[in-house]
């Protein structure tokens, strides 16, 4: 008997002989993986189909939210009023190849998103109009515009003085997000304070307040509390 | 002929052969058991992965070889461990058995419980273990040399 022969007698000779074999067991476990397969695949899908919902409704939100977010005034499908004129349409692309800084931080002014917030006390028109680079500017049509941040509940007001000429009285106005419910500041130390309306507020001063000093203002909520913006 | 009549036929013809080469690695023939029906209820799960030249035997082990290591290790499943099938009962019923399977390295114990528990031929166990088929037949010739010391030894102390 050579060694491969008698090595195998050997092992022959220990090895269990029981046949407890079960094939029908075989075909349960592999029932089994199909169910973790199958359960695997649904969740897999499910994911799949969560993702796309938030991925939608993100994309939606990203739509939605812009410069003119939290300005209810002016946070809706175009009208017919919030048309800029021709005049201040060109105005602002003239203003838009001319930036003052080095570096243009606005971009361009998007004279067609432009909404109708309210008007000066000398009736001109005043309008918040994003900026290409998600700014928000507020245009008084045909004279005079700024752009900022948008806002927040911690700078919620924007604040323009308009100081014409000796002989005028300043002018001080501005848009607020919806939460505003007045504005206040000082002049020469008098106090005033002007309810905002439609997320707007402006106010005229006397001629003879055309150099006097106005004081920083200070925002007060609708639930009372205050905050002055840097 | 199917590949699930194939594992089925495979399945009837080398069952226990699969059992009593993996009692060494597992260190029980229940869990043995447990991982031959495992390795054949995979084998059917991925048979449209198994290439159309690939033996189905050696295919079949290198599944249950994979999850006997798992079972054993819990871990690293790529580690072969040094004690395989010293510690089996069958083999310790039969000490110049044991003794041939002692003087082998774990790699090589392997190779010997293919080829006299599974009864795989050469190329089976190459195919297996994925190593040369010489690897194979200079191991196996390693242990038949033992067990001729072994004997002769035992023939002398007589």
């Amino acid at each position: 008997m050579n060694s491969d022969a008698m090595l195998a007698k050997r092992f022959a000779g220990i090895a269990d002989r029981t046949d407890d074999g079960d094939w029908d067991d075989v075909l349960r476990r592999r029932s089994a993986y199909r169910v973790r397969q199958w359960r695997g695949k649904t969740s897999l899908l499910l994911a799949a189909a969560v993702l796309a919902v938030l991925i939608v409704v993100g994309v939606a939100l990203a739509a939605t939210w812009g410069p003119l977010s939290g300005i209810g005034a002016a946070d809706h499908p175009p009208r017919p009023s919030d048309i800029l004129s021709g005049g201040a349409t060109a105005d602002l692309r003239q203003a838009d190849l001319s930036p003052h800084d080095p570096v243009d931080q606005i971009g361009t002014r998007l004279a067609n998103e432009a909404r109708l917030l309210g008007a000066l006390p000398d009736g001109s028109k005043v309008y918040a109009v994003p900026s290409s680079k998600g700014k928000l500017c507020i245009v008084v049509a045909s004279r005079a515009g700024s752009c900022s941040d948008p806002l927040t509940h911690e700078r919620p007001v924007t604040v323009t003085i308009m100081r014409v000429g000796p002989l005028t009285g300043p002018v001080l106005y501005g848009a607020a997000i919806d939460e505003v419910r007045s504005v206040s500041f000082k002049v020469g130390g008098i106090p005033v304070t002007l309810h905002v309306r439609n997320n707007f507020y402006a106010w005229e001063g006397s001629p003879d307040q055309a150099q006097t000093p106005i004081s920083a203002v200070t925002v007060t909520f609708a639930d009372g509390s205050t905050t002055i913006p840097n | 002929v199917r590949i699930d009549a194939q594992l089925e036929q495979l399945y009837r013809e080398r069952y226990v052969g699969f059992r009593n080469a993996l009692t060494p690695v597992v260190g029980s023939s229940e869990v043995a058991r447990d991982v031959v029906q495992e390795a054949f209820a995979q084998a059917l799960r991925d048979a449209s992965k198994l290439q159309r030249r690939e033996s189905l035997a050696p295919w079949v082990w290198r599944i249950a070889w994979r999850i006997a290591l798992h079972e054993r290790l819990r871990a690293n499943a790529a580690e072969l461990p040094q004690d395989l099938g010293l510690t089996t009962p069958e083999l310790a019923s039969d000490p110049e058995l044991s003794a041939v399977v002692r003087s082998l390295s774990a790699r090589r114990r392997a190779v010997v419980f293919l080829r006299y528990f599974a009864d795989f031929s050469y190329a089976e166990i190459a195919d297996a273990l994925e190593i040369a088929e010489g690897t194979v037949a200079a191991t196996l010739a390693q242990a038949h040399a033992a067990l001729r010391e072994t004997l002769t030894q035992e023939e002398v102390a007589r």
